[in-house]
């Protein structure tokens, strides 16, 4: 056990950095469905009991959710469990060539798979999605480039870095849909500052805007929503 | 609870809490999502819980890879977005099976161990 199992953590955000550590090595997607449930549990437990600080909610959560190397450790367990289940190569009954039908089944089984046609279907369709987001990564490039020198280039840039974060995340959900192949989880921001935070943490940096002003313009909005003033 | 006692009822859970799972979400009629189970869980007993929040939700996932749940997110207004969970037909039928398993189990162990031997005839008062 480490040295920080003796220190609890004191926010939400300590919570998850915490378990991020205790998952370290794991496969992503693991990491990120363990951190979006631990944070979802932890932030309506927040607010399920408003009267109290995060502080003393977070105390006794070791207790009611479990320290974040027992919860680390059942998301690695339940994984291995559920791996070994999912294993085998899944072929489809239309497909009717079973493994038992020798070497000659086996090869040809890959025709009755239906994941083969779908991903297939993800190939050609990737030559339109393709020129799609290359269009968009070029003209969004050059125009925030050329209106950098007029002020209206830096909310421009703004915009089309949110527009690639959607376009990634439609890309991602596709290749799900159509190969199978399972894609990372995008931890929802459950930023409840302003956009000048929001805009701040999807650029990597730190934008802090004056606690009344982004009190003011909080976004309630918690859907992937990308909005300017 | 001693350490020991703890480790056995952490073997225990590895299989009960998915049967657990399964049979709240059958018998609700609505989706519920993990903090609402959890909650509810929390309520059927007094005491010390028997497994941390933390651990229904790998198993809610791994249920619902397996096809026994469905799930679908909803977008909440006080954080990040819920995940609801539905029982499946498949996890009905599971359940079923599970339950029986259980039953079984729950009998079989009953007798060797005398539990609640105030209220269940032994299997000696059982024979006489």
């Amino acid at each position: 056990m480490t040295v920080t199992d003796s220190t609890p953590p004191r926010s939400i955000d300590d919570y998850l950095k915490a378990l991020r550590r205790a998952l370290n090595g794991a496969d992503p997607a693991l990491i990120q469905d363990a951190l979006s449930d631990a944070e979802a549990h932890l932030r309506a437990e927040c607010s399920a009991r408003p009267d109290q600080s995060e502080e003393s909610i977070l105390r006794t959560i070791t207790d009611s959710y479990g320290s974040p190397e027992h919860v680390a450790a059942a998301y690695l367990e339940t994984d291995q469990a559920a791996q070994k289940v999912l294993s085998p190569p899944r072929v489809s009954s239309a497909g009717g060539a079973d493994n038992s039908s020798g070497i000659r089944g086996r090869f040809f089984a890959v025709y009755g798979d239906v994941r083969s046609w779908t991903s297939l279907m993800f190939m050609l369709l990737s030559l339109f999605t393709g020129i799609l987001y290359f269009t968009v990564a070029v003209t969004g490039l050059t125009l925030s480039l050329g209106l950098m020198i007029l002020i209206i280039g830096i909310p421009f840039f703004v915009g089309f870095i949110g527009l690639t974060r959607v376009l990634s995340l439609v890309e991602g959900r596709l290749v799900e849909a159509m190969t199978g192949e399972r894609m990372p989880r995008r931890v929802k921001p459950a930023h409840t500052g302003g956009w000048l935070e929001r805009i701040g943490a999807m650029l990597r940096a730190c934008v802090p805007g004056p606690p009344s002003f982004t009190n003011f313009c909080r976004c309630r909005s918690a859907s992937f929503t990308f909005r300017l003033p | 609870m001693s350490e020991a006692a703890r480790k056995f009822q952490r073997d225990l859970n590895s299989g009960l809490v998915a049967l657990v799972l399964l049979g709240v979400l059958a018998e609700s009629d609505e989706d519920l999502y993990g903090y609402d189970i959890a909650k509810r869980l929390q309520q059927a007993r007094a005491g010390e819980p028997l497994f941390k929040e933390g651990t229904i939700y790998p198993v809610l996932r791994s249920l619902a890879a397996s096809g026994w749940l469905s799930s679908r997110i909803v977008p909440s207004y006080s954080g990040p977005p819920r995940r609801y969970y539905r029982i499946t037909e498949e996890g009905r039928v599971v359940l079923s099976e599970w339950r029986a398993a259980w039953r079984d189990t729950r009998e079989f162990v009953d007798q060797f161990t005398g539990a609640s031997d105030s209220m269940n005839p032994t299997p000696e008062d059982r024979a006489s």
